[in-house]
């Protein structure tokens, strides 16, 4: 199958520090990869590597064959959508606004808008649930209506990959499922960083479990999230089972209190006292 | 189809506005020439032709002029704002007066018969020289941010007031008030040349901002999400800057210092019309033009048989509206 993006050796450093050390990895036409890992492990700094946000220290990185130093960045925008945080405007940027601005990458300097863009942006209005708020001033929507805007500017980007980092950061469990659901319906190849290890193994195809900077395994959920490893990287106990909805891994951590890891589970003092009280 | 619609009603809105302005402008004036003579003039033939040699050769270029400038000083103001994403930007903030200031200082020292000439292309020099210099200082050290870009405008604008200062203190009264009166700003200097250097300076600009619309529009998100949209955002912005220096410098240069008009404009339009780059430059500069004129009128027919600077009005309304609008903010 072919790979739409190839990240090969990808290194970027600041002042002789690792950030990124060294990360291959090859994403499938659409396939959702999940980047998971503990604060710090450098997961946004990895994602902005992948659309030339930083530069390269050393590796490379194909997008759709594509070595992407070779291309300039309209071709890069062109394949390439990306959702992220943080958006500082003061202005009242309409939702319209917002997605209109997904065309971008295909206009030339003395293109305008046909009746065929705006279709685009009705549609992909529609597809998140926005048609009827796209008069609505962006940064008045709530957190999960902000994601499903910039979700519809992707669709009007029509990438071939989309990059979104941490989505579902400060949305309610509701919202969480929702914005996950609507990505993978997509048909995209997907590239997500996030922080709730029971959503990523719901909802991505492999995951890629990183401290440091570095690859510490890269897998299908089922087999990347194992007690002994989760231990290792977030410095926690935990329990691995099965969600019983969706069969996926499911996590439980212990609290801090628990986490004296050479004891064994069942051994510890305070894991008895913490059942189910009888209240009879 | 909705946008269509209030677009096509916007612009006959403004077209009928700077028509309405620019008829009842050439009505105002202190010669005993008033709107009866001025439909007649339009209408069949002037009474005596002096009127249309007023008309034509004075009020006229003037009106113009004056529509000119408040459109590109607003069309400036409305560019920088967008492109810093800073509602308080305005493009004086590059020390442009104090620039053009000193400019026309030194075209003092001239000889005589080519000072009329000079006066204006000094200006623009002195201007370019103040833009540069907070360029350049900036360049290396975070000249994204506009607090940044502000307070470098605000040291060199006293850099160079201060060397404009010391050659006024010794140089000869008449020179010094003239320079000092020219920074007041006056539409009174418009005539046709003026109108011939500056309109294309203003139009080439215009057209290059409204060609690169689309990239400053995803600007108004974010940096970071204009640069995912393949926007070379650090390239963008200084051509954005050099836009509004090159538009306001040529303005400031024929008509002296008149303030505000870029900062205040811009945020008068917007709730009609939207923030979109394009729809904002053309907006808010056909709504400067059309305020230019109006000051302009009120400057000259306040006090019969003298005229106030049209630089001290826009200066008293705009700075008023400055604090108002940071009163909200």
């Amino acid at each position: 199958m072919a790979m739409v993006l190839e990240a090969n050796n990808l290194t970027w450093q600041v002042d002789n520090k690792k950030i990124v050390d060294q990360i291959s990895f090859s994403l499938k036409k659409g396939e959702t990869l999940g980047i998971v890992g503990p604060n710090g492990a450098g997961k946004t700094s990895l994602l902005k590597c992948l659309y030339r946000g930083y530069p390269l220290s050393d590796g490379d990185i194909k997008i759709t064959g594509k070595n992407l130093g070779d291309v300039d960045r309209k071709y890069i925008a062109q394949k390439v959508a990306v959702v992220a945080q943080h958006h500082d405007s003061v202005f009242d940027l309409t939702v319209f606004d917002v997605v209109h601005m997904g065309l971008l990458p295909h206009k030339g300097l003395f293109d305008r808008d046909n009746s065929e863009d705006l279709q685009l942006i009705e549609l992909a209005l529609k597809k998140v649930d926005l048609f009827e708020k796209s008069t609505q001033i962006f940064k008045t929507l709530s957190g999960g209506e902000q994601q499903r805007c910039l979700i519809a500017r992707a669709i009007v980007q029509r990438p071939s990959i989309l990059i979104m980092d941490e989505p579902t950061n400060h949305l309610d469990v509701f919202y969480q499922h929702q914005i996950l659901e609507l990505v993978n319906k997509l048909e995209l190849s997907l590239v997500i960083t996030i922080h709730d290890l029971n959503l990523a193994a719901q909802y991505c195809d492999r995951l890629l479990l990183m401290a440091e900077g570095k690859v510490i395994a890269i897998d299908t959920p089922e087999k990347l999230l194992t007690r002994e490893r989760l231990q290792q990287v977030f410095k926690l106990d935990c329990i691995v089972d099965k969600n019983p909805f969706t069969e996926s891994p499911r996590i439980t951590f212990s609290g801090t209190n628990f986490a004296d890891l050479t004891v064994e589970p069942d051994k510890r003092e305070c894991v008895k006292t913490v059942g189910i009280k009888n209240e009879n | 189809m909705k946008t269509k619609l209030s677009t096509l009603s916007a612009s006959l809105w403004l077209i009928s506005i700077v028509m309405l302005s620019m008829f009842l402008a050439m009505g105002f004036g202190t010669a005993e020439l008033g709107f009866k003579e001025l439909t007649e003039c339009l209408i069949l033939e002037c009474e005596r032709p002096i009127y249309s040699t007023i008309l034509i050769d004075i009020r006229f270029p003037r009106v113009l002029m004056g529509f000119l400038a408040g459109f590109a000083l607003a069309a400036a103001g409305a560019l920088m704002q967008n492109v810093t994403r800073n509602p308080l930007a305005d493009p004086y903030l590059f020390g442009i007066v104090a620039g053009a200031g000193l400019g026309a200082t030194l075209s003092g020292f001239l000889p005589e018969e080519y000072q009329m000439f000079t006066l204006p292309v000094a200006a623009f020099l002195g201007a370019m020289l103040s833009v540069s210099i907070v360029m350049l200082v900036l360049m290396h050290n975070n000249w994204r941010r506009i607090e940044h870009l502000l307070l470098a405008g605000v040291a060199v604008s006293f850099l160079l007031s201060a060397i404009t200062s010391f050659i006024l203190y010794f140089g000869e009264a008449f020179a010094s008030n003239r320079v000092i009166f020219w920074l007041m700003g006056s539409l009174s200097r418009a005539d046709y040349s003026a109108l011939q250097w500056s309109f294309p300076v203003i139009a080439v600009c215009l057209i290059v901002a409204l060609l690169f619309s689309r990239q400053l529009d995803a600007l108004l998100l974010s940096d970071e999400s204009a640069k995912t949209l393949g926007v070379n955002v650090d390239r963008l912005r200084l051509l954005s800057l050099v836009l509004c220096a090159a538009m306001t410098a040529v303005i400031v240069s024929y008509c002296g210092g008149i303030g505000f008009v870029g900062l205040m404009i811009p945020h008068i339009v917007r709730p009609f019309i939207g923030l979109t780059t394009a729809k904002l430059l053309i907006g808010a500069g056909i709504v400067g033009g059309c305020f230019l004129i109006w000051i302009d009128v009120f400057a000259r027919t306040i006090i019969s048989g003298q005229e106030i600077p049209i630089g001290v009005i826009t200066s008293v309304i705009g700075s008023l509206f400055f604090l108002m609008l940071m009163r909200k903010m």
